[in-house]
């Protein structure tokens, strides 16, 4: 037992370390204040809000929050017992596997250590419950007191149990660990059909749903049912049903326990714990790059040739277009559909008038919207900042910004038509007009893209993502206003001049952003 | 001592590892050989307890996946990773508290010193360069004061005066009775150091040789002997 408590101790040591370094550095940054009044607010805002909203409702009761924390149960026990017995859901980084895996640490120590970061993360939320409880829902300070130390140190033994006896399993091999995935997406899609059927069946009304959530049913599935009739003892008082099962979870948790504790484990999880780990770490980079990413995926490509016409930075396009045309998908994405489906959406509430003639002004704005809202495309040019060859191509700056960007244009003017023609055709609108309205689409994702490079350049090593998006709209958002102010005045001689101003203006100034981007370019280092 | 019985370590139907025997004595260094793709990482890991595997590794006569086993030995990955948020020094602290070891003040200084890290102890993991890793990581290494220790490309990244030291304590290690087991590319800075050399191709162990056994003869002459006559 010392050796344990010995062990967890080293794992504690860890935690402390980071989360001291961690805090101590980031509070020499003065972004963190700004996150922090930010949070405080949220928070303020949501604690002040709610229960206006509950009351509106009717539902500031006990039958409320044991509906909810019931279909919460109901859901997460299954869903973490289905990603444990993947050998999924807790995730080890590298340095751990360098220093952890290889050292006298008990392997289910390890996945305690692992564990805990979620354990984290559900202690906020049960102390939000338990403190939203007693405001929110009048319910009073003891049983919100009970129910937080039920959750988090009851359902946490139980969770942790559960993990070891999973993800620490060396009996079951895959094929049989496949019946305990399946029986629980069988046990999480009745819970919902039957939900659903209730809620079609009483009509859109909570307390159908509330019936549901609370019939004894419910409370007899073993351990995640008997969890939830511990809640109904809590809360809603003592029944027989509600009694039972809670004593059988009780006993249920602490059989668990012991099991977990005896059970065999010398690490043979290591392998598919490293795999997790790096897969994960690979999906974290791309997410950090402003790519697509998920857990594992990876991107397959096809084989595809092509012929480079032209010489020095031009090179570059011809590559990228090589590794487009080895995409399944070529240059289009997700974001090719969502504009396809806006033209078409366009087009068939402008067939039914829905606009009087305003599908021009329509368009602008869905595309206005798109430019500001949308981060679109993570484009390739970000990736040829970070390679040591663009910089050693004999061209100037400027050509290699151009070439590393153009596709970006492509796919812009691309998406341009998807929204714009569809309407445009079945409205019979002139054909300069259409051109126009795409070429203003094209811009307007132009001085997006220069804005972003200039950014990247000047604030990239300041600001971080979300830092740089702002940053971004505000350069866009200044260029983008004094074209409309253009817009207008061209607009008083006719539609098409505004248009023409409008696309002058911000072609003239995002021409500027792109001579002052191309420092990016110029030298691997930003600038400071 | 080191041995690995049997081992076959298998992806669906490719073997990386295909019944894999060899070992390393008391006091001997053993240098693992082969080409890309040969299998030696398949094995270095599954001695490190990283990977499942079929057949049995004994690290001093113990199941090297026991936490015995674990308490005597020390691992060098190939590509070291660091705690973003720890500095140097408490990577120290960690691997002393994880290995529940007794360790004084002057031996973490005397290590630091050996590899010039001494000025380097209040620096954060994500702010050392990749060299600095590696001195970390086989600072990390030495602490445990292992009686088996695996040592994986442990010269990549290395300054020279970081490959002397390393070279030194290696053959330090080897006078006080430790089995060290390099897997490497580098012959020319192990040919000084070894006792044994495996030579690994295709998932096979296609050669060992003796120091003893071969008197003068060139590490890369023997190395090429093996792998071009299997061409």
């Amino acid at each position: 037992m010392e050796i344990i408590l010995n062990k967890i101790s080293v794992i504690f040591y860890l935690y402390r370390k980071i989360f001291k370094n961690r805090l101590k550095k980031a509070l020499k940054k003065p972004v963190t204040y700004i996150y922090i009044a930010f949070i405080a607010f949220y928070l303020y805002a949501v604690f002040s809000s709610f229960p206006v909203i509950f009351k509106m409702i009717d539902v500031d009761n006990a039958s409320f929050l044991t509906a909810i924390l019931t279909a919460l149960v109901f859901i997460l026990i299954p869903s973490n017992l289905i990603s444990y017995s993947k050998r999924k859901g807790l995730v080890f980084r590298e340095p751990d596997i360098h220093f952890l895996f290889p050292s006298p640490i008990s392997p289910k120590i390890l996945l305690l250590y692992s564990h805990l970061k979620n354990v984290g993360i559900m202690l906020i939320l049960y102390i939000i419950l338990a403190i939203g409880g007693v405001l929110w829902l009048n319910m009073p300070v003891w049983k919100m007191g009970v129910y937080f130390l039920f959750s988090s140190v009851i359902e946490n033994i139980l969770e942790a149990s559960m993990m070891i006896l999973c993800y620490g399993n060396e009996k079951l091999d895959k094929r049989q660990m496949l019946f305990v995935q399946i029986f629980m997406y069988l046990l999480i899609g009745i819970f919902i059909i039957i939900g659903i059927g209730v809620y079609m069946r009483e009509g859109a009304s909570f307390r159908g749903v509330a019936d549901y959530l609370h019939s004894p049913v419910i409370q007899m599935v073993p351990i995640i049912g008997w969890n939830i009739a511990f809640l109904h003892l809590l809360f809603m008082g003592p029944e027989t049903v509600n009694i039972i099962c809670s004593i059988l979870y009780f006993g249920s948790v602490a059989v668990l326990f012991v099991a977990a504790f005896r059970m065999k484990c010398t690490g043979d999880y290591f392998e598919d714990a490293i795999k997790f780990a790096e897969d994960y770490e690979i999906a974290r980079k791309k997410g950090k790059a402003g790519e697509v990413a998920f857990i594992g995926w990876k991107k397959k490509y096809g084989k595809a040739s092509v012929s480079y016409k032209g010489k020095y930075a031009k090179a570059i396009f011809y590559r990228q277009l090589l590794e487009y045309k080895k995409n399944k998908f070529f240059i289009f994405g997700f974001y090719t559909l969502v504009c396809l489906c806006l033209g078409i959406g366009l087009a068939v509430l402008a067939y039914k008038g829905s606009f009087n003639g305003y599908i021009p002004f329509v368009i602008l704005g869905v595309m206005a919207y798109l430019t500001f809202i949308f981060s679109g495309y993570p484009g390739k040019w970000g990736k040829e900042l970070k390679k040591p060859y663009t910089y050693l191509i004999p061209d100037t700056a400027l050509c290699k910004l151009w070439y590393a960007t153009l596709m970006e244009h492509v796919r812009s003017l691309i998406d341009g038509c998807l929204i714009t023609l569809p309407s445009g055709i079945v409205l019979g609108l002139p054909v300069l007009q259409i051109f126009l309205i795409i070429a203003v689409y094209v811009c307007l994702q132009a001085c997006k893209l220069y804005a972003e490079v200039m950014v990247e350049a000047f604030l990239g090593n300041l600001l971080g993502n979300t830092g740089k998006q702002y940053a971004r709209v505000l350069f866009e958002g200044i260029i983008i206003g004094m074209g409309i102010a253009g817009a207008a005045i061209g607009s008083l001689i006719s539609m098409e001049a505004g248009l023409v101003v409008l696309i002058g203006v911000v072609v003239f100034l995002t021409a500027g952003m792109m001579a002052i981007a191309t420092i990016n370019f110029e030298k691997m280092e930003t600038v400071d | 001592m080191l041995e690995i019985i049997d081992l076959t370590k298998a992806y669906g139907k490719y073997k990386a590892a295909d019944n894999v025997s060899f070992s390393v004595s008391d006091g001997e260094i053993g240098i693992l050989l082969g080409p890309n793709g040969a299998g030696k990482s398949t094995v270095i890991k599954s001695i490190a307890g990283l990977l499942r595997y079929d057949g049995k590794i004994l690290i001093k006569g113990t199941d090297a996946k026991t936490l015995e086993a674990k308490k005597v030995f020390a691992y060098v990955p190939e590509m070291p990773a660091m705690y973003e948020a720890l500095t140097v020094r408490e990577h120290m602290e960690f691997i002393i508290h994880a290995y529940n070891l007794s360790v004084t003040e002057e031996d973490i200084k005397r290590l630091f010193e050996r590899f010039e890290l001494l000025d380097k102890q209040d620096k954060l993991g994500n702010e050392l360069s990749k060299g600095m890793m590696q001195k970390v990581s086989i600072c990390c290494a030495l602490i445990v004061r292992p009686k088996v220790i695996l040592l994986d490309e442990p010269m990549v990244g290395l300054d020279p005066a970081a490959i002397k030291e390393l070279k030194q304590i290696v053959l330090e290690l080897k006078q006080a009775g430790v089995t060290v087991l390099i897997s490497t590319h580098m012959l020319e800075m192990v040919k000084e150091l070894w006792d044994v050399m495996f030579v690994m191709d295709k998932g096979h162990i296609i050669a060992s040789y003796k120091k003893d056994d071969v008197k003068e003869e060139d590490l890369e002459d023997l190395f090429f002997h093996v792998t071009d006559k299997k061409e």
